[in-house]
């Protein structure tokens, strides 16, 4: 992570609040301690035994059975398709885990490798959300995608 | 108790307990009406319910987390509105409301909703107001709309809402279009 501080700073709003080893240890146990209670879950990607990245679901609401997905690599990592392949796993794990019916990603407008992540996986633009995060001083438009995992007339709920 | 006149016949009065049996009754009134677009109504069996509703929201508005009003209209509680989740670092909120049904037809929530925009404005300094209605609730929709709000996506099947899908429209007023910077 500090070794891709200034690429990530480009996307992220948490990296200035992670100075330190122990920032990461206490936002580790917060977002295991989360995953514990269903609300959402957390994964570090790793290759070769090396940490590449992080993703996971978000906001996992059971009533309407959604979830966003966020994700970030180390750019070292990046052009390979490794997060494409990750966002893939973690739609079945939404799928068979969470009984999810719905999952969203949402990118800044011009995080142009970010929005075609879910543009390859086959996702639909839903809309774009104008001046909806304050990033470090600057106002980002977020386009907001979607992906149904039910047939679109299904009723049922949990 | 405290309240902020919109015009001759409309008042936007803090939720306290002593609104608790008039609230009570016009929401018991309105249960089939209201079933039909919002989701909380089966949590709302007796007086103590409301009650608990009033206090959590004065509670909450202490906090500086959202505003919630009750819409007194000539005299009588007709509805409540407010903000829900007044985001800090994104100055933005989002508006939310209802009328009885017998209150309906008379331009009291967009009245209501223009005056929330104001003090947005002036006292919470938000740069964005944020409406969501289910695709299929035209006279939700109006309302924003009748604002100069714009739509800004359609969200499918984004909440289940006694047993049924609804797709959702999110309507979006900027309040500070011209400012490039975040003036925080
Ligand atoms: C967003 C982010 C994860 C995307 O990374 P990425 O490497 O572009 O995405 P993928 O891992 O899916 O790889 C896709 C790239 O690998 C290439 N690729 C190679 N093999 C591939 C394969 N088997 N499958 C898919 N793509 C493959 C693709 O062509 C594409 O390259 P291109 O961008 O040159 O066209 C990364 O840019 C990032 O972490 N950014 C900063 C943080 C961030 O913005 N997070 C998101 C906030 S919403
Ligand atoms: C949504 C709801 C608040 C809208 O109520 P409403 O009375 O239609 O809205 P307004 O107060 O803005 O009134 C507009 C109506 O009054 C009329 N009107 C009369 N005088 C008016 C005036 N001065 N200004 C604007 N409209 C006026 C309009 O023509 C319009 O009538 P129409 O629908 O017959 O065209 C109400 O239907 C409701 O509570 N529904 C159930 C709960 C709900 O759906 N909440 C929203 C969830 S997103």
């Amino acid at each position: 992570m500090d070794r891709n501080r200034h690429f990530l700073r480009q996307w992220l709003p948490w990296i200035d609040d992670t100075q330190t080893p122990d920032d990461t240890r206490r936002h580790l146990k917060e977002r295991l301690q989360a995953s514990i209670g269903g609300d959402e879950i957390h994964l570090t990607i790793v290759i070769d035994g090396a940490i590449v990245g992080r993703a996971g679901l978000q906001q996992i609401h059971p009533t309407n059975r959604t979830a966003n997905i966020g994700y970030w690599l180390g750019e070292e990592f990046t052009g390979r398709g490794i997060m494409s392949e990750t966002v893939r796993e973690l739609i079945e794990i939404g799928r068979h885990y969470y009984s999810l019916q719905k999952l969203t990603i949402r990118c800044g407008t011009e995080n142009v490798k970010s929005r075609a992540v879910p543009e390859r996986l086959g996702f639909q633009h839903e809309g774009t959300l104008r001046r909806n995060e304050n990033l470090y001083g600057r106002w980002i438009d977020h386009e907001v995608y979607s992906l149904l995992l039910e047939p679109n007339n299904s009723t049922e709920s949990h | 108790m405290f309240y902020r006149i919109v015009n001759d016949q409309i008042q936007l009065h803090l939720t306290h307990p002593h609104q608790t049996e008039e609230l009570f009754a016009l929401t018991d009134r309105n249960r089939e009406f209201l079933k039909q677009w919002l989701p909380w109504l089966d949590k709302v069996q007796g007086p103590e319910d409301s009650r608990h509703f009033l206090k959590e929201q004065l509670q909450k508005y202490a906090e500086g987390t959202l505003l919630t009003v009750l819409i007194y209209y000539e005299g009588k509680i007709a509805g409540v509105m407010g903000f829900h989740q007044i985001g800090q670092s994104n100055r933005t909120a989002e508006i939310g409301y209802w009328l009885g049904e017998e209150y309906n037809g008379r331009g009291i929530i967009t009245a209501c909703v223009r005056e929330l925009i104001k003090i947005g404005q002036e006292y919470l300094k938000l740069q964005k107001i944020i409406i969501r209605c289910a695709t299929d609730n035209a006279r939700s929709r109006a309302v924003p709309l009748r604002l100069g709000f714009e739509l800004e996506g359609t969200f499918r099947r984004a909440e289940n809402l006694h047993g049924r899908w609804i797709d959702i429209n999110v309507f979006g007023l900027l309040l500070e279009e011209n400012s490039h910077e975040p003036s925080d």
